[in-house]
């Protein structure tokens, strides 16, 4: 069931006039449909309160809503053309150009965001290990595939009693055009009451001997490569006779304030611990 | 065709109407204050003065605005209170020169449309 109760006319008449006025400013607006609506009101006075026809007539000669809001737009100096007409050229080229510069912006904003969050240009280089040391710094051989310590043909260290230090390796490529900064590398192994954490790296002199040492964090330029030689302290504990393969590295780079992890790959090398600590 | 010639007459009364009929509304009111429904009326009851009798009302605001005339609020005892209008001493200003020129004017206009065609 709907109301059927007919609309008073004025009200009806007054909805129109605020529809069509409604461009204008609040204040000037709510004035004049104010003063309309009084007008009718003293008109009414005038008419039996059944007469609608009187009514009629009487909102006939207030006027067309349409007309008289055409007449206000006119005295109050407001363009109510309507849609794209009411602005001139330039307006309507900077109403789209702005909003579409603001959304290019945006994406662009956006695609520099997601490049940098993503800038990732390192790529492991050739492999190499150097071993660990012993405990007078002195380089352990690796012991003979033959020996039947390992099945791998990858080399077996073996692991003398006390504190060693395993040296590792590690070659970092930045492929990318811009500097970037490693801000650390993290010991491979993952026996923390065996392994050390690795605090130190070492610019590697190509002969074998550390020229370090470097800290974290260091700087790696656009295209430039550099190899890395991570200390790592290792002490001879009751996992004798075990083994620890190492195989790669987790490298922390940072770009423009966004950190990035990548796992680089370390030439593979197996330490086995001595049968008695 | 009739409407043609209908419509072109209530464009030129629009046009006639628009200059003058501010200088009507600030002639009423040199013989007293009114309030809107008073002034509509009159302007409405005058041949030709006022299609619609809304849109005198903005053009109230407009002198108003331009200090021509000023408003103020009277109870009514026949309903709500009515805002009257006052003409001010910048209205009556404005008003002289408009009755000398339009005098000069109507003279000129009906100099010309009284003039008999050469035969």
């Amino acid at each position: 069931m709907t109301d059927q109760t007919p609309r008073d006319p004025v009200d009806e008449y007054l909805d129109q006039l605020r529809t069509a006025v409604r461009l204008a400013p609040h204040a000037t607006r709510d004035e004049y449909v104010s003063e309309i609506s009084q007008h009718i009101a003293e008109g009414r006075e005038h008419l039996d309160p059944n007469d609608r026809v009187g009514l009629r007539e009487l909102l006939a000669q207030v006027g067309d809503p349409v007309t008289l809001a055409h007449d206000f737009y006119q005295n109050q100096g407001i363009d109510a053309s309507r849609g794209w007409r009411r602005f001139g050229i330039g307006q309507r080229i900077a109403m789209v150009a702005v909003p579409l510069g603001a959304i290019l912006l945006l994406g662009l904003g956006v695609g520099v965001l997601a490049w940098v969050d993503h800038y990732q240009p390192l790529t492991e280089g050739g492999e190499g290990s150097i071993g660990p040391l012993g405990p007078h710094g002195v380089p352990l051989r690796p012991l003979p595939v033959s020996s039947g310590a390992q099945p791998f043909t990858i080399p077996v260290y073996a692991m003398p009693r006390g504190t060693s230090t395993v040296r590792i390796p590690v070659y970092l490529y930045n492929t990318g055009g811009r500097s970037l900064t490693v801000t650390n590398i993290e010991s491979p192994a993952t026996y923390p009451h065996v392994f050390g954490p690795a605090s130190y790296a070492y610019e590697y002199s190509g002969k074998g001997t550390p020229v370090g040492p470097t800290t974290f964090p260091f700087t790696l330029g656009g295209h430039q490569w550099l190899e890395v030689v991570l200390s790592v302290p290792m002490h001879c504990t009751a996992v004798s006779g075990e083994y620890v393969e190492f195989t790669r590295v987790r490298v922390t780079t940072s770009f423009f304030g966004v950190t990035h992890g990548v796992w680089l790959n370390v030439g593979k090398f197996v330490i086995q611990f001595a049968k008695s600590c | 065709m009739q409407y043609m010639v209908v419509n072109d007459t209530e464009k030129l009364l629009a046009q006639m109407r628009r200059g003058s009929i501010e200088y009507c509304v600030l002639a009423l009111l040199r013989s007293g204050d009114r309030y809107g429904f008073d002034i509509t009326r009159e302007l409405a009851a005058a041949d030709g003065l006022v299609t619609s009798e809304g849109t005198v009302y903005p053009l109230l605001t407009r002198l108003r605005n331009e200090g021509l005339v000023r408003t103020y609020w009277r109870e009514s005892s026949e309903g709500p209170r009515r805002r009257y209008y006052h003409l001010t001493p910048e209205g009556e200003e404005a008003l002289v020169p408009f009755i000398e020129q339009w005098q000069r004017f109507r003279n000129s206009v009906d100099a010309i449309l009284t003039k008999e065609r050469p035969r």
